[in-house]
């Protein structure tokens, strides 16, 4: 037998015993007490009820919305944890680290007179060897080079960018270099007009626009001096600035 | 809600709602809010409860504890300014009895006793009903109930019918 059917019968026992009469007697006298009737307001309850009843209830929901709702906020979050996800076990980027070395090109010395002896040769083989300057091409004459003009310098892969002066100073050298140095006379006869042709390799700065440089001046002087008497070819000719 | 039910909510506001406020009295300083609130929600039930008062009961009793946690959330400061309290009944015409004298020593009573007694003797539910009002068997309400009315013979001194006649 369960406790509650132990409740339940001792309930039944005690019910059918009356309750003491100075119990009941106590049960009659505050039974005559009334609770108050005026604590309810019966007409405020009415006007609330009135209220509730004609209050729009709210507009039933559309179940397409609760459903479109319900898939976008879905999508959304898996997206976010996709995404999340991806971005978590992406391994790391490796640096990509740049080193910019900017080289300066060692200026050549050149400022000694050419003509004071092998000196000048080995000057000069130093320079055109730094310069590496490449043969002048008959088909396309320097000359026609724009002012700026990239000269094609290239010391271990990095390249400068020459200078107006520095292309009419490097041809001289390379013409020097070509023709030598000592025997002055050697050097063809410079030629009244400028009608280079492309055999010809100082037809380059005959075609130049640019505004002769010094190196340019030294060198019409020398080929000036090529084109007179040997011996006048005596004043020694400084390359350097 | 038909207009027979809504009859039945009229008569069971003239007869129950005094009663009622009573029993939300024993926990709550503001009973009247209390009741009202319950008719409400009975009105707004699309079916009428199989037994109403204790519906109305069991509603009031659970708005009742929560009006009593909301209060004693407020403060002591306006529990100090609510310290008058109304009066529970109606001026007595029997005058064997002080209704202010009964007022405290039911107040004295533990509520589990408190709370039978009113839903007993005012409330008119019985036993049975007052077991599942309270979560109890019905022999504990009859046995709670019993043992608040010796209390209150005892604090309120009223001598024996016996002994009066004698």
């Amino acid at each position: 037998m369960s406790r509650q059917d132990d409740d339940l019968d001792d309930f039944r026992r005690s019910a059918e015993r009356p309750l003491p009469p100075e119990l009941r007697a106590l049960e009659a006298v505050l039974g005559g007490l009334e609770p108050r009737t005026d604590r309810l307001d019966q007409a405020q309850l009415w006007y609330q009820a009135g209220r509730q009843s004609v209050q729009p209830s709210a507009p039933p929901v559309n179940p397409r919305w609760s459903v479109a709702k319900a898939s976008t906020l879905s999508a959304s979050l898996a997206v976010a944890a996709t995404v999340l996800l991806m971005a978590w076990l992406r391994p790391p980027v490796p640096a990509v680290e740049r080193v910019q070395v900017v080289a300066a090109l060692p200026e050549p010395r050149l400022g000694n007179s050419v003509a004071e002896g092998p000196g000048a040769d080995r000057l000069l083989t130093d320079a055109a060897a730094q310069a590496d300057v490449p043969e002048p091409d008959a088909a396309s004459p320097a000359g026609s080079e724009s002012p700026h003009v990239q000269g094609g310098l290239r010391n271990r892969g990095r390249s400068v960018t020459a200078e107006p002066h520095d292309t009419a100073r490097l041809a001289l050298i390379s013409m020097l270099l070509r023709h030598g140095v000592s025997p002055w006379e050697s050097l063809p006869p410079p030629r009244p007009e400028n009608t280079a042709t492309a055999e010809e390799p100082d037809s380059e700065l005959s075609e130049n626009p640019a505004p002769p440089t010094h190196y340019q001046q030294r060198r019409e002087l020398l080929l000036e001096n090529l084109g007179r008497n040997n011996s006048e070819f005596r004043t020694p000719i400084l390359l350097g600035t | 809600m038909g207009d027979a039910e809504a009859d039945a909510v009229v008569r069971l506001i003239r007869d129950r709602g005094p009663a009622l406020v009573l029993y939300a009295q024993q926990w709550c300083r503001t009973p009247e809010d209390v009741v009202q609130d319950a008719f409400l929600q009975l009105l707004r039930q699309a079916d009428m409860p199989a037994d109403p008062v204790a519906w109305l009961y069991r509603v009031v009793r659970n708005g009742s504890i929560n009006a009593a946690r909301t209060e004693s959330r407020r403060g002591r400061r306006e529990s100090l300014a609510s310290e008058s309290r109304p009066p529970w009944f109606e001026p007595a015409v029997d005058q064997r009895l002080d209704a202010e004298a009964a007022v405290e020593a039911l107040e004295q009573l533990p509520i589990e006793q408190r709370e039978s007694i009113v839903a007993r003797l005012w409330g008119g539910l019985s036993y049975e009903q007052v077991a599942v009002l309270t979560g109890t068997s019905p022999a504990t309400a009859y046995r709670r109930y019993v043992s608040g009315l010796e209390t209150l013979r005892e604090k309120m001194r009223i001598p024996c019918p016996a002994k009066t006649t004698t």
